[in-house]
């Protein structure tokens, strides 16, 4: 059996070539990672659900057909887990919430499928927001999901338990959501590389929706290259999903691994940097020197108004979340948590008008931000999370207002770009003195997802934030003496 | 007056009784929203439906060189 620390330390790409060549056996890394799963996993309360028989017997049988000889599929034995908003036939999902108690799915999602055929095994299903609805990581039913670089602190939501899982070393990669930051918070709250594609291509069918106009499924891993590996299995024109890409899918890593010489990279005056803290600007800073190493040239643009496109963002989310959850907040609203309910009940009180407007406005305004800010620029550099990771307690012990106040300032830099459609993607540039991770994000144009995969690759050439462990981890760093 | 509407919005149309408190705390913030959406609609041309909004993106489409 191969060395379990070893074993830990391998992303998806290196594993699954461990795997295709013999190195490694799919059984020992499943079962590594199902062991992590169960022991620190349950310490940060990221796991919600585990199939650990399903997941060995598969492993098992990923083993048997590579020593017959079989062609090995880009994922073939790469453990990977879901935050539990993915269904799967004839199995629960929870989403988060008491609602769905004895639901038992009746479909399969497109990505789970992809997934599968691609030869990953699925481990089980990872904690989350009821509903994916939250900034933070906390859940009223499930508690909170724990920072596995410090306990005491959120870990950023919604795919919350996704990006702790990743980050712990308990699987090399991981599936989460983003209609409003889910993805790009967590992952960079808890200093990991998360990806939320061009709005239409990944496709959505067989997940749970919040914002159907918004939602996005993506990828959370440890580094650019095993984001490209996901994304290329995941990609493509979805028959299933009417608002899918007509593209097919593409093979990114080729496109990921090419120097970003002369590449243009738009660093925003206005707006985005507005109320970035301190050591987080400083941070920042020192990552565009990285880029500017790397060959890119910085290009000052200014954005339009962002607020504006947040609020436009805020009409179509709320609406739409308010309408998937409209029945069951008439009927069982005690089932709901009352963050839940809050949040959501919001959406009723929209006019049916405003809510065309807001969609309607949205091309006009996506072409307003790209001539504005990418006209110049390939990618917009901008920081993920502007200020400090909060602490648990800080969202127990606040007045509601306060909550909200904070909630926006964790969010301010990410959620207007689901309204647009763009790709997004955070990667880790350094830490912060109580030693919670920091994150630059990049946006590009539609479809530029190579793209961005492409600089955090390069970025991540150079530098080494990636490689760091958090101090819970299944494979924990020595104490420092 | 908006918070009175919504409060009878939810109550009479949607089936819905929030807690008054609730209410008043995010009520200014959908205030606000709505008027932001229905100031640039007057201030904008009728745009295409909002199915175009896929195809506006592979129009937009960043092409490597």
């Amino acid at each position: 059996m191969a060395d379990p620390a070893t074993l830990r330390r391998l992303g998806v790409v290196d594993l699954a070539r461990a795997i295709a060549s013999g190195d490694v056996t799919a059984e020992d890394a499943a079962s590594a990672c199902l062991e992590g799963l169960r022991t620190v996993g349950a310490r940060l309360n990221c796991v919600v659900r585990l199939e650990e028989e399903e997941a060995m017997v598969a492993a098992r049988e990923v083993d048997r057909r590579r020593r017959n000889g079989h062609p090995m599929g880009p994922l073939e034995g790469v453990p990977l887990a879901c935050k539990d908003i993915f269904f799967r036939h004839d199995r629960p999902c929870s989403c988060g919430s008491p609602i769905m108690d004895g639901f038992v799915a009746s479909e399969t999602a497109t990505v789970l499928d992809r997934l599968s055929k691609a030869g990953a095994l699925y481990l089980g299903a990872l904690h989350l927001p009821e509903f994916a609805r939250g900034t933070t990581g906390q859940n009223e039913t499930l508690g909170p999901c724990r920072n596995p670089w410090n306990e005491d602190y959120v870990t950023g939501g919604s795919s919350s338990g996704s990006a702790a899982a990743v980050a712990a070393r308990l699987v090399p990669g991981a599936l989460g959501t983003d209609t409003a930051g889910s993805i790009r918070f967590p992952a960079s709250m808890c200093g990991v590389v998360g990806l939320k594609p061009t709005y239409s291509l990944v496709s959505r069918a067989g997940v749970m929706p919040l914002s159907w106009s918004l939602d996005c499924v993506g990828t959370i891993a440890r580094t650019a290259l095993d984001c490209a590996r996901l994304l290329s299995v995941l990609g493509g024109h979805d028959p299933v999903d009417p608002t899918s890409t007509p593209d097919a899918p593409c093979e990114y890593e080729p496109l990921v691994t090419r120097p970003i010489r002369d590449l243009k990279v738009g660093v925003p005056e206005n707006y985005f940097f507005d109320q970035v803290a301190d050591p987080i600007a400083r941070s920042l800073d020192a990552a565009v020197e990285v880029l500017k190493d790397a060959g890119a040239a910085i290009e000052v643009v200014r954005v339009p108004d962002m607020m504006r496109t947040e609020a436009f963002s805020r009409v179509v989310r709320e609406v739409e979340a308010a309408t998937v959850h409209a029945g069951w907040m008439r009927t069982r609203a005690g089932d709901y948590s009352s963050t839940m309910l809050e949040r959501t009940e919001q959406g009723l009180y929209f006019m049916a008008t405003r809510y065309c407007e807001a969609l309607n406005l949205r091309a006009l305004v996506l072409g307003e931000f790209i001539d504005a800010a990418l006209k110049d620029a390939d990618v917009l550099f901008v920081p993920a999370v502007p200020i400090p990771t909060p602490r648990i307690a800080d969202f127990e012990d606040a007045q509601p207002d306060e909550a909200a106040a904070l909630m926006e300032g964790l969010a301010r830099t990410s959620r207007a770009v689901n309204y647009l459609g763009l790709p997004a993607i955070v990667a880790p540039c350094g830490f912060l003195p109580d030693g919670l991770p920091i994150a630059f994000q990049l946006f590009g144009r539609p479809f530029s997802d190579p793209l961005l995969l492409r600089v955090v690759h390069q970025y991540q050439a150079r530098t080494e934030w990636h490689q760091r462990l958090p101090p819970v981890a299944f494979d924990p760093a020595p104490e420092p003496k | 007056m908006t918070r009175d509407l919504f409060a009878a919005i939810a109550r009479h149309l949607q089936g819905v009784t929030p807690d008054e408190e609730r209410l008043d705390r995010y009520a200014p913030a959908l205030e606000k929203a709505s008027d932001a959406v229905s100031l640039a609609s007057g201030e904008l041309p009728i745009a295409a439906e909002p199915s175009h909004f896929v195809r506006i993106l592979q129009a937009e489409r960043w092409q490597e060189d």
